[in-house]
């Protein structure tokens, strides 16, 4: 059950996108997120779609493997698709009961789950191409140049190093502890939400009590190797821009220009944003 | 009753760059009164090849007939196949949860919904198996015993299902000598006194030398070997192969041999090697001196 998790997996394939640079793929993802807003018309989408295709194309990554992520917040979509296409006013096409469906309803839900959807596949295309170490060394060089954060840096990333460490580990130690109490006649299918709640309390107490020990064990094992946060610390692998960061940057930009252009384009517009 | 496995193959992720065949065409079944040994390296298939046995895994390929009916996929019914089939995981004090050891062991039979009077009586008889006192210790903590206690006390949380397959994925991992022999003479027991069939999986040849009547050798999710002990154990070369080796006994027999003492060199038990080195000194033959 726990094996179909998309979100925030890493797909070790050989590719130019994966090659890149850790800060280069924060940046751009960053940049991504944003630039979406701007977009106001199908030719800012359009651009969205079409650059995300390209990076997609370049990755190596199915396809099939790239949506998988969106499957995780496809509710999410749903419920906002629904929202749009009630409650925009707007001219009235059809009429159900007390519920109208408007013209720029169905145009603003269609905008809103192109942009929902692009939001998600952009940022899991960053982790499905960059390994959890890497990333946490980009975001690690990223948070040193913020003013206020910079003192941090080291230990938010290290702390977010070893969440993302332990994550598989927890989930096959949960995988684990579930199946030894499957073994033992626990039944964690049937009966209703408060039974299955109750039911959990086998996997939970002795998961819990698995992580403050090895969390116990990791702080000792560190400091025994005299680890004291990230004063004049150094690293094995400094991060370095090579000509492939730098055309990624231009890429970047040239999109963040194009989608900006795209605003005044006498077309469709979404009629509420 | 017994289990059948026949051409089970299993893979991992399936479909996905990590896609990794953990089993292929295993064929093997297990009849009533068996101890069998199951050996092999990290990583051969052996804890995949187990969960098979109670349904926790349902093969990606071929079936598993428990009693000659088809338990795997949806058809079978994994409950009942559970309640017949106990199986014990490698480091089982991971799976302790309740407040006393009372209401630990009593997970199972209560899952099984049987009577308070009866889970008391399983509980009660699981714990006297394990060697540990039912006074003393039903209202304490799990968490506060020493690991080979915790590692009883899950091994009775499974006994108390009374299981008639009971299989161990390395009982005696990380315990000390003494936890050790404690734990494995209370599965003897069981196996002897109840008539419970057991599967042991385990690294260490001399564990499964002496108990098992027949081992199972896996290697890259494959049976190597399906033998009386005797028959695998004299095949060191074929072991070595594979990264495994023989029960230390059979080295020292072998070693006592090659020095010039005219001893059995497939002995691989202690107590009969005890008897023919005695032998071998007594009757004279072979240099007094040895050098080894």
């Amino acid at each position: 059950m726990f094996k179909d998790i998309t979100i925030g997996q890493y797909y070790p394939v050989q590719s130019k996108i994966h090659d890149l640079d850790p800060r280069t793929k924060i940046v751009y993802t960053f940049v991504y997120i944003i630039i979406l807003f701007f977009a106001n018309n199908y030719v800012g989408y359009a651009l969205g779609v079409a650059f995300l295709g390209f990076l997609i194309a370049m990755s190596n990554i199915p396809l099939k493997f790239v949506f998988k992520s969106v499957k995780a917040i496809l509710i999410i979509i749903l419920i906002t698709v629904i929202l749009n296409v009630f409650v925009t006013p707007g001219n009235v096409l059809l009429r159900i009961g007390a519920l109208k469906v408007t013209d720029a309803g169905l145009i603003n839900a269609a905008f809103m789950a192109i942009r929902l959807t692009l939001l998600i596949i952009g940022t899991s295309l960053m982790t499905l191409t960059t390994s959890p170490i890497a990333l946490t060394d980009g975001m690690e060089y990223c948070m040193k140049v913020i003013p206020g954060v910079r003192s941090y840096a080291h230990e938010l990333s290290m702390m977010m190093t070893i969440a993302l460490r332990f994550i598989p580990t927890l989930m096959e130690e949960a995988d684990k502890i579930m199946k030894a109490q499957k073994a033992r006649g626990a039944d964690f299918e049937t009966g209703g939400i408060l039974k299955k709640a109750k039911n959990i309390v086998p996997i939970l107490v002795p998961l819990f009590i698995g992580s403050f020990k090895r969390a116990d064990e990791l702080a000792m094992a560190m400091e025994a190797r005299c680890y004291r946060g990230g004063n004049n610390r150094t690293r094995l692998y400094e991060l370095e821009y090579d000509k492939n960061d730098k055309i990624a940057y231009i890429i970047t930009a040239v999109m963040v220009a194009m989608i900006i252009a795209s605003r005044f384009l006498p077309l469709m517009r979404i009629p509420i944003q | 009753m017994s289990v059948q496995l026949i051409d089970v193959s299993h893979i991992y992720a399936q479909g996905t760059p990590f896609e990794f065949a953990a089993l292929k065409d295993i064929h093997f079944s297990i009849e009533k009164d068996e101890f069998i040994g199951i050996i092999g390296h990290t990583g051969s298939g052996k804890s995949t090849l187990i969960q098979h046995l109670n349904g926790l895994l349902t093969p990606t390929q071929g079936s598993v007939l428990v009693d000659g009916v088809e338990m795997s996929g949806a058809k079978g019914d994994k409950l009942a196949l559970r309640r017949k089939v106990g199986l014990v995981f490698q480091y089982a004090e991971h799976q302790l949860f309740e407040e006393t050891i009372y209401k630990d062991i009593a997970f199972g039979p209560k899952n099984l919904g049987l009577t308070e009077e009866e889970i008391e009586n399983r509980v009660k008889d699981a714990m006297e198996v394990v060697g540990l006192d039912f006074d003393t210790y039903k209202e304490r903590s799990p968490f506060e015993l020493s690991g080979g206690q915790m590692r009883r006390v899950a091994i009775a949380g499974v006994l108390s299902m009374k299981p008639e397959i009971l299989i161990l994925d390395e009982p005696t991992a990380g315990l000390d000598p003494y936890g050790k022999e404690d734990i494995l003479r209370s599965i003897n027991q069981l196996h002897e006194k109840q008539q419970t069939t057991v599967v042991l999986v385990s690294h260490n040849m001399d564990e499964v030398a002496t108990l098992a009547d027949r081992v199972i050798v896996m290697s890259k999710g494959q049976i190597l070997m399906d033998a009386p002990p005797a028959e695998v154990f004299t095949q060191v070369e074929k072991l070595d192969e594979i990264g495994l080796s023989a029960p230390d006994i059979l080295y020292l027999m072998r070693a006592l041999k090659k020095a010039g003492l005219d001893v059995d060199d497939k002995i691989f038990m202690p107590e009969e090697a005890k008897e023919d080195i005695l032998r071998a000194l007594k009757s004279g033959e072979g240099k007094p001196c040895l050098k080894i």
